[in-house]
């Protein structure tokens, strides 16, 4: 297959995952005001409860997927209603409660499922190769590019056509004001915050399909999770795409120019991006 | 001497202008009052002069050098000082330490590391007489945000004060004091020496006619008129800008 | 407190060292007690001792800087690295050689991550010091040639004096330590009762104000980061030659974590709060990983979440505010 397209494809997928990792984070962030240092645990959680439907217990993978993003959201509302809520508005103590929980849900995890690595499962349908122009590529790729422009459409939508995504715009940008206008900032918060959790842990077993999942996932996850961020900026849609994009296209080509560096092209991009504009490209000035 | 000087300065966020084409110099030893409305761009204004905020166009020199862009910290290091219309004190901090802090503030001595700060008797006696001034030395040891509202408002104009300043920008001083806590900045305000030089903003206008010997009015973000007290008080433009204001209060209490 | 008029000034000197009381007695049991104890009781207090070292030079940067960093490890890390490259790789093992290479490094990265981390603000400067600590991170792990990788580097023996016909012992290596946590006690008190640290504390409580006082705020923060840089390598130093061993896991964002618990244990912005909180995470993570080889770090993941949610003022505090009530009491 042609080098670039098979790259841009990689850089497509790959960007996909991202895209819906990051999303979530941003949205909690973007409401709540808290960096969910856990949010890669959730998405770790994810995989593993997919992995366990889908493989452990041959059940469907999209089931699967589903029981993951559900298992994720539960938890995140038990912190919020347990934790978070009772801590309100003291951020830099909610951000320090999420390493609690990181140690926790990881170590969880690992006496549930043990230490080992698990292999990428996918449903039986996506497994396989789709003809692309000439050439075979994973159809689980293109499944998982599919799926990131389907969420990304949906949370597009949700976020600028919607009242809930106004509400969820204006408890961004002004607290005091949406909560004079009537909006119930504590519920929107905690939709939010579910909302963002399940992606995570949806996004786990989507993801799976193709690096596996294995305990020590939630922070290198995690540093992808703020990569994009940092790049693409925090608060909306369209900033986790552009970091998202841009990520993935380095990665991708990272990954075929330098194999062993890749990693550190990643951490280049983010030096410049904070050297040049330190808010990331579509970032708002904080 | 020309001490400061503005040059068609306007100040633009997103599509409003704060402030448009305002011009004006000031001569050692003045006391500039700037009066004006609501929103008349007053703070902004002051923003702009001490650096909080970048001017959109226009230019800042002060004794003679541009500083327009020119960083908050270095601006004060050339003379200038300001206190903020909203007290901007360290509130979980000591009024002794708030009163330290703003006299080392210009001097290298603030990256000493190895003697403690309480062997520095000259510092220690400079606010002793500062904090005197406005009989904050009996609480020196309180927390700042257990203070209340008129003390603290003493604390930020103590601070403005403490790096005896060439340049000295008071943002609303008697702002929400009573009329003794008033009395008490007018004296502290009145018994600064003449080489120093007051920018004012002000709604008292008994501080503005007692202490100014010029005022500025400014309105939507426009200098419509500029002279000695007397002048102003006899423009008419001033006086239907504030006679609206009068009249459109009147009719709301009418109704 | 200023410069009053003295009442009896024998008076007031034995006044101070009766406020000081805590402080000598502990003194006194770490310099006699400890070494009557078992080995595996030394050994956990020269860990506490170092640990407590690498929390004071955080609580610097987020207690008195007000500056939130998740990669405060990495310059741990990598000043452990640097001594333990130093001793495995080019068998250099003179403990002054170690502690020189280790600090300087720990301070070079430091300024170089202040310089890229002091850029932006607010979450975004945290974002980047998570990301700054995770490089090195990976780095560890990549270079493999140099850092062994992910087994980590080990066989670190205990350094030497350079004294001839001196042996080390692991008691010897404790007392080491102690000096060495009594310097840096010292050192960081002097900060931030000083000028500087004062300074410090008002472009945390104020940095608007600060500018406009005539500071430049960027250059107080920027420091504050690498002399905080420095005297976590210290510690790492210390660390790796009493380990024996330094993994990347040691540079990496949960051992920031780890000492950041320490702080906010002990309680935020106070130099001896950290010292305490090290003391206490330290015992509960030893004890704790008897109780359960496995399930320790779900403990330690209740304890952090229980002092954030229960104690975030800080036992340290806690204490202090006890003895100051006692001493009232007495009318000292």
């Amino acid at each position: 297959m042609n080098m670039v397209l098979l790259n841009i494809l990689n850089a497509i997928s790959y960007g996909a995952i991202l895209f819906l990792l990051a999303s979530g984070f941003s949205l909690i962030f973007g409401v709540m005001g808290v960096l969910n240092l856990s949010h890669g645990a959730l998405y770790m959680v994810g995989a593993y409860i997919g992995w366990t439907t889908a493989v452990a217990h041959g059940i469907s993978f999209w089931l699967g997927a589903l029981a993951g993003g559900l298992v994720a959201g539960l938890i995140s509302l038990i912190m919020e209603a347990g934790f978070f809520r009772r801590l309100y508005k003291q951020l830099n103590e909610q951000m320090l409660l999420t390493f609690g929980f990181v140690y926790i849900l990881d170590n969880l995890a690992k006496w549930i499922w043990g230490p080992s690595y698990r292999a990428p499962f996918t449903s039986p349908a996506l497994s396989g190769s789709f003809t692309i122009l000439g050439s075979r590529y994973p159809t689980v790729r293109i499944a998982i590019i599919f799926i990131g422009i389907v969420i990304a459409v949906g949370l597009w939508w949700l976020q600028d056509k919607t009242r809930a995504g106004a509400m969820i715009r204006a408890g961004m940008d002004d607290r005091e004001t949406a909560v004079a206008l009537g909006i119930n900032l504590p519920l929107v918060a905690t939709v939010a915050f579910f909302i963002g959790s399940f992606i995570a842990g949806f996004a786990g077993v989507i993801g799976a399909q193709v690096t596996g999942v294995y305990p020590e996932m939630s922070m290198s996850v995690m540093l992808l999770v703020l990569a994009v961020i940092i790049i693409g900026g925090v608060g909306s849609v369209q900033g986790t795409l552009v970091g998202a994009g841009i990520l993935g296209v380095i990665d991708a080509f990272g990954k075929a120019l330098f194999p062993d560096y890749a990693m550190f092209t990643v951490y280049l991009a983010m030096i410049i991006v904070l050297i040049v504009k330190p808010s990331g490209i579509l970032g708002r000035q904080v | 001497m020309e001490v400061l000087k503005v040059e068609g300065l306007s100040k633009r966020f997103g599509g409003v202008y704060s402030l448009e084409d305002v011009s004006f110099s000031v001569s050692g030893g003045e006391r500039l009052a700037i009066i004006g409305p609501n929103g008349a761009g007053k703070t902004t204004l002051f923003n702009v002069l001490a650096g909080q905020l970048s001017a959109t166009r226009g230019r800042v020199y002060l004794f003679g050098q541009e500083i327009t862009n020119l960083a908050p910290n270095r601006r004060a290091r050339l003379g200038m000082a300001r206190s903020f219309q909203i007290s901007n004190l360290f509130f979980n901090l000591t009024v002794l330490d708030n009163t330290l802090l703003a006299i080392q503030g210009r001097r290298a001595r603030s990256f000493q590391m190895f003697r403690s700060i309480e062997t520095y008797g000259d510092m220690f006696a400079k606010a002793k007489k500062l904090l005197s001034t406005t009989d904050l030395w009996e609480k020196r040891n309180d927390l700042v945000r257990n203070m209340s509202h008129g003390e603290q408002r003493n604390l930020e104009i103590v601070l403005s004060l403490a790096s005896e300043p060439k340049v000295l920008l008071l943002d609303e001083p008697t702002a929400g004091l009573t009329e003794a806590e008033s009395a008490n900045i007018f004296k502290v305000v009145s018994g600064l020496g003449w080489d120093n030089t007051l920018l004012f903003v002000a709604h008292d206008m008994d501080l503005v006619l007692n202490v100014a010997n010029r005022i500025i009015v400014l309105h939507y973000g426009h200098m419509i008129a500029e002279g000695t007290p007397e002048e102003i008080q006899a423009n008419p433009k001033v006086k239907e800008v504030y006679m609206g204001i009068k009249e459109l209060a009147a009719d709301a209490e009418a109704h | 407190m200023g410069r009053e008029p003295a009442d009896g000034s024998e008076r007031r000197g034995l006044l101070k060292l009766i406020r000081l009381a805590p402080q000598f007695v502990i003194v006194l049991l770490l310099i006699f007690l400890v070494p009557l104890e078992p080995t595996y009781i030394q050994s956990l207090a020269t860990k506490i001792l170092i640990f407590a070292i690498f929390a004071m030079s955080l609580d610097l940067l987020i207690g008195y800087a007000g500056i939130m960093s998740l990669g405060h490890a990495a310059f741990f890390g990598a000043a452990g690295y640097g001594a333990g490259i130093l001793a495995v790789r080019y068998g250099i093992d003179n403990i002054w050689l170690g502690l020189a290479s280790g600090i300087l490094l720990a301070t070079f990265i430091a300024a170089v991550f202040g310089i890229i981390a002091l850029q932006a603000r607010g979450i975004y400067s945290i974002l980047i010091t998570f990301a700054l600590g995770q490089l090195l991170h990976s780095l560890a792990t990549k270079w493999r040639s140099v850092t062994n990788g992910d087994y980590g580097l080990w066989g670190i023996p205990l350094p030497a004096l350079g004294l001839s016909g001196f042996e080390w012992n692991g008691t010897y290596y404790y007392y080491f330590v102690f000096l060495a946590f009594l310097v840096c006690y010292l050192c960081l008190y002097r900060l931030v009762k000083s000028p500087f640290g004062k300074s410090l504390q008002g472009v945390r409580e104020g940095e608007s104000r600060m500018r406009a006082l005539g500071y430049n705020t960027w250059l107080f923060k920027y420091v504050a980061f690498v002399i905080a840089g420095m005297f976590a390598g210290v510690a790492g130093v210390l660390f790796a030659y009493h380990s024996g061993i330094i993994t990347p896991g040691d540079l990496a964002v949960m051992n920031s974590g780890f000492v950041m618990l320490m702080v906010i244990a002990g309680g935020i912005g106070t130099i001896y709060g950290a010292v305490i909180g090290a003391a206490l995470i330290i015992t509960i993570q030893y004890y704790a990983s008897i109780l359960t080889a496995d399930r320790w770090p779900l403990i330690l993941g209740g304890v952090f979440v229980l002092t954030i949610m229960y104690a975030r003022a800080g036992v340290g505090v806690y204490f202090y505010s006890l003895w100051k009530r006692v001493l009232e009491g007495w009318k000292f």
